[in-house]
């Protein structure tokens, strides 16, 4: 591979000047299909890693990812049509069974599906498991942000009128202050998550932080049985260690999530 | 720059070991607090199901 390689990109979609601002260096060309082609030299495996994550983040469906031959670079750039079997060309590649992508398989061996030569596949791969952490983070950042915020609300109205779900702490209104605190450090443990959520790297460390951030109230339910025994709070415990026992398995396999890497198919 | 980085990551650091402190060590004075009635939050944690259960709620 030379020092600069011509590649080709294709995703989903037309780029207007603000997306295509974000890639700096590389033609972009919008096509009549409804996709977008960025077409540059790209310096080294890095500098593709670096553009690839860009497109993920700017949650753009990768198509394709294509070396452009040095014969032909005095041609336009070409297309991942050049890529199918012979006797194919013209026709579009074949859906594989992951929808949209064409030529990025997801899994080694589907390029099988797409019709491409296996000479001209290349294994590059696209962080694809901080993909789903990125979503988990997202989901569940909101989910804490909503949650919280209609449970401090509920908590303020029992507080204060005494009525609602939380009446209670009219009675005992000191123990209030304990619950606003918590709902409190939670909806700020949403906002971590979707500061985390668009960070590049090591996002495991932000699924980590969601799935901690579960641990104390979790724990709560059991140190504190007696506790919610006597108030008949039964129901409302269980239906607590369930939310936070489901956010810290869900949190628990993105940390651990390996497969489904991508396999980007392109010429030699 | 490099000192920036460094000031906030060493910032970063002391506030992360305050927390986990302060946290772990109102933690156990609370729980200790609840089912003992002593220590600094004693008299305001403990006794809390015993009266539940007297006024039979």
């Amino acid at each position: 591979m030379d020092s600069a390689t011509l590649y080709q990109i294709r995703v989903k979609g037309h780029l207007d000047d603000a997306l295509a601002s974000s890639f700096e260096g590389l033609t972009i060309t919008n096509q009549e299909d409804g996709d977008a082609l960025l077409t540059g030299q790209i310096q080294d495996q890095a500098a593709l890693h670096g553009i690839l994550n860009r497109i993920s983040n700017l949650g753009l469906t990768l198509i394709s990812v294509n070396v452009v031959p040095k014969e032909d670079r005095a041609n336009e750039p070409r297309d991942h049509d050049d890529l199918q079997e012979p006797g194919t060309k013209g026709d579009d590649p074949p859906a594989n069974k992951f929808g949209s992508c064409r030529c990025a398989c997801l899994r080694p061996g589907d390029w099988r599906e797409c019709g491409i030569n296996k000479e001209k596949r290349m294994n590059a791969m696209i962080n694809h498991p901080d993909q789903i952490r990125r979503r988990i983070l997202r989901i569940h950042g909101s989910f804490l942000l909503v949650l919280t915020t209609i449970n401090t609300v509920l908590a303020m109205v029992g507080w204060a009128t005494g009525k609602g779900p939380f009446a209670l702490w009219h009675e005992e209104p000191f123990a209030a202050v304990g619950l606003f605190q918590a709902y409190l450090i939670m909806f700020v443990v949403g906002i971590a998550l979707w500061f985390g959520s668009s960070q590049e790297k090591n996002l495991w460390r932000w699924n980590l932080v969601g799935l901690l951030a579960h641990l104390p109230p979790l724990a709560v339910n059991f140190i504190f049985a007696d506790l919610f025994t006597s108030y008949h709070f039964e129901g409302t415990s269980i239906f607590s260690i369930v939310l936070h026992t489901v956010w810290i398995c869900i949190e628990t396999f993105a940390i651990l999530y390996r497969g489904q890497t991508r396999q980007i198919v392109t010429s030699p | 720059m490099a000192t920036a980085l460094k000031f906030r990551k060493i910032l970063f650091q002391i506030n992360a070991g305050f927390l986990i402190i302060m946290g772990g060590v109102f933690a156990a004075l609370g729980y200790a607090g609840y089912r003992t009635g002593q220590g600094p939050w004693g008299e305001l944690l403990s006794g809390h199901t015993q009266k539940s259960s007297r006024n039979g709620e």
